[in-house]
């Protein structure tokens, strides 16, 4: 069975900890995805499942097997590296065979293996070309190929498509999927992309700062963050971010944000929990395609009051940079368009779309 | 209530970028900047080897070519002749190149591995060991050569020293037709593989680490890394070594002449057991005042070496793999 499990595994570099007391399961033929801002140490928590790297502590299980002291070349996974890393005196067709050859396997079988691969990927008019003299785009179809004609246990993949121009990524990224679907193999997938997290992965891993932050499906991730961080760093732009202070009027919660208040309907599932905090406010979340403006005031709806700082035409949608008070700032994401200029304007939105976070932990409100 | 804005105007195309010129290629500006180069090439480098090929036709006196005797090809036909010792000067320069090339270049790719930084820093540790095992290549070998007299000495020395202690049988080392060569041979390396080292160290920087990554992950043990992966990255250094390794080789002449006694009038024995080609030249011009003898000697030591040369590149271009 092609699980991989970390077991409470840390990294330590020196003084430097990169990963901390990660306790992860890749789960048979998942495409699990980990995420995050670079530096947070997505790269060293695949380097310890490939062996390339040895946990200082903890352990890497392969199914069941305790692998954290096995040689990378008796793990049988096959990793692609974010520069591909191809044999460069090698053609095509023997960075292909070199894993197969290694092990021995007859010649005829090689052949139909590189051949079967060299075919899924396109890559049969290239077989006898050396890296130097392929596409960026041709070299990671062979980084592919290299991994996928020894049919590993599991695929690693570091970063496989950042090197790749904007259209060719998106390209490769559908590829990948189908691919995927085809092999039915697990893969554990690194990107600071989350286009490429949300599009590609079974579950997701946010990371931060050598920490799991949260593992989901990309949709919980999205909807559900867990903590303010995932909550900025996935979707762009990010999550709009309010600390507010509670009040109470005509025993109804509100929210003051900057001079503002905001009254909040009753019985909403984070309110326990905001209330059993003890604390005086919270960081409220909103996403940008969950505002809505218009250019007065609606009386049915609890609005706030702001000015139109800038716009930003995407063509299929508009950003609008909003101004609540010199310091609070918002950003809408609309279909329409909006004019430019310090235009005044109503703000609201959904209060089941909010997003409450504990104002010390930063960690999100659940209901209770 | 605001309106939604209308799309803004589509952009117009990019005016066309005018095409730069073709370069003209200032000859005479060219010529000016190697000029002094060449200059100090053609007086120092090839007029006097011009003028070495014309005095091996002569019956040299240093008076100059008017006192000199025309001989033709006379010193030639000398050369060939077995009596003369040449034949077997080359004898004895195959044999102590023909062991440390292959033995430099080991060693020095052995030391290289060893040496070659493990971290993303070196440590003072290595540093420093890579300074002493470079350091005896800046030594001037003449000097150092005097040190491994006193090592081989067959009664005082550190190496029968260290042969008596492991249970081997003392040699007479620079003493021993058998010996002195290989003695020579273990004062060179030591002296030189500094060189090859840093040759190699510079190889296996190149190598770029997720390529040998991708190996392990591929299935590939230590060994089958190194040859698959690792060495054909060393290839063009590879060449490179052996080429410059044979020359130096060929060339040696400070430390052979030294630790055979060359100061005491000679040098290259016992019974010529160590007079490279190198030696004999020396010995011919020098030693027995033969100018043009010894000049003609130096001929045939340049065109075997431009012939090895010129051979090692042809076979070795074959099975080299340039980035
Ligand atoms: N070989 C190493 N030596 C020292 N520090 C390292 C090494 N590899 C990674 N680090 C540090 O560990 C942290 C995590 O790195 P990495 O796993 O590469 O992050 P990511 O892949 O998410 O960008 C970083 O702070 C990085 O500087
Ligand atoms: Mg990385």
């Amino acid at each position: 069975m092609a699980q991989i499990e970390w077991d409470q595994v840390s990294k330590w570099f020196g003084p430097v900890a990169a990963v901390r007391d990660i306790r992860l399961t890749a789960r048979d033929r998942e495409f699990l995805v980990l995420l995050g801002p670079s530096g947070c140490g997505k790269t060293t928590t695949l380097r310890m499942a490939a062996g390339l790297e040895a946990p200082t502590a903890g352990r890497v299980l392969l199914g069941a097997r305790d692998v954290t002291h096995v040689e990378p070349r008796d793990r049988d996974l096959a990793m692609v590296f974010q520069n591909y890393a191809l044999y460069p005196h090698m053609t095509v067709y023997d960075n292909l065979a070199f894993g197969l050859k290694l092990r021995k396997t007859p010649p005829a079988n090689i052949r139909r293996a590189v051949q079967d691969t060299a075919v899924r990927l396109g890559l049969e008019s290239l077989l006898h070309r050396r890296p130097s003299e392929l596409s960026g785009g041709q070299r990671q179809r062979v980084a592919l190929g290299r991994a996928m004609v020894r049919e590993p246990q599991a695929f690693l993949m570091d970063e496989p498509l950042s090197n790749l121009d904007a259209t060719l990524r998106a390209e490769t990224r559908v590829q990948l999927k189908a691919l995927h679907a085809q092999l039915a193999t697990t893969v554990v997938y690194v990107t600071h992309d989350q286009t490429e997290a949300m599009t590609l992965a079974t579950r997701i891993v946010v990371m931060s700062g050598g920490v799991i932050q949260q593992v989901d499906t990309p949709e919980a991730i999205y909807d559900h963050p867990a903590n303010q961080f995932v909550a900025t760093f996935i979707g762009t732009p990010g999550m709009n971010m309010l600390p507010v202070l509670w009040t109470r009027a005509d025993g109804q919660l509100a929210a003051v944000i900057g001079a503002q208040r905001l009254p909040l309907p009753p019985g909403l599932p984070w309110m326990r929990a905001a209330a059993s905090s003890g604390h005086h406010g919270a960081t409220l979340g909103v996403r940008p395609e969950h505002l809505r403006m218009s250019g007065a005031p609606d009386p049915a709806t609890p609005s706030l009051k702001a000015r139109i700082r800038l716009v930003e035409p995407m063509g299929h949608e508009t950003l609008v940079h909003l101004d609540l008070d010199p310091d609070l700032t918002l950003v809408a994401r609309t279909p329409d368009r909006w004019p430019n200029g310090n235009i005044p304007i109503w703000v609201s939105f959904d209060p089941r779309r909010l997003h409450v976070f504990d104002s010390v932990s930063q960690v999100a409100y659940e209901a209770v | 209530m605001l309106e939604p804005i209308p799309s803004p105007p589509s952009a117009r195309p990019l005016a066309a970028v005018p095409q730069a010129h073709a370069r003209r290629r200032p000859v005479p500006l060219g010529w000016a900047l190697v000029l002094p180069a060449l200059a100090f090439l053609a007086v120092f480098t090839y007029l006097p080897a011009g003028l070495v090929a014309a005095m091996s036709l002569f019956h040299w006196n240093l008076a100059g070519f008017g006192a000199s005797q025309w001989v033709g090809l006379h010193h030639y036909a000398q050369l060939m002749n077995p009596i003369s010792g040449f034949l077997q000067s080359l004898t004895v320069t195959a044999y102590y190149v023909g062991m440390m090339v292959p033995l430099s270049i080991a060693l020095g790719l052995g030391l290289a591995w060893l040496l070659k930084g493990r971290g993303p820093r070196l440590t003072l540790w290595e540093t420093f060991t890579r300074s002493a095992v470079f350091l005896p290549y800046i030594t001037p070998a003449i000097a150092t050569s005097i040190i491994w007299i006193f090592i081989f000495n067959p009664q005082f020395g550190l190496a029968n020293a260290v042969l008596t202690a492991l249970h081997l049988p003392a040699l007479g080392w620079l003493t021993s037709t058998t010996w002195a060569l290989p003695a020579v041979m273990i004062n060179n390396l030591w002296h030189n593989v500094g060189f090859m080292v840093i040759l190699f160290l510079a190889a296996l920087s190149t190598v770029p680490q997720a390529v040998v990554e991708a190996a392990w992950m591929d299935g590939a043990s230590a060994a089958e890394t190194f040859w698959h992966v690792i060495r054909p990255h060393l290839s063009p250094v590879m060449l490179l070594a052996v080429i410059l390794g044979t020359i130096q080789a060929m060339q040696t002449f400070g430390s052979i002449y030294q630790m055979t006694g060359g100061q005491f009038g000679g040098g290259g024995g016992p019974l010529n057991s160590t007079t490279t080609t190198a030696i004999y030249l020396y010995k011919s011009a020098f030693v027995y005042f033969h100018y043009g003898y010894g000049a003609a000697v130096g001929v045939v030591l340049f065109l075997v070496m431009l012939g090895v040369a010129l051979a090692q590149k042809q076979i070795g271009e074959r099975r080299t793999f340039y980035r």
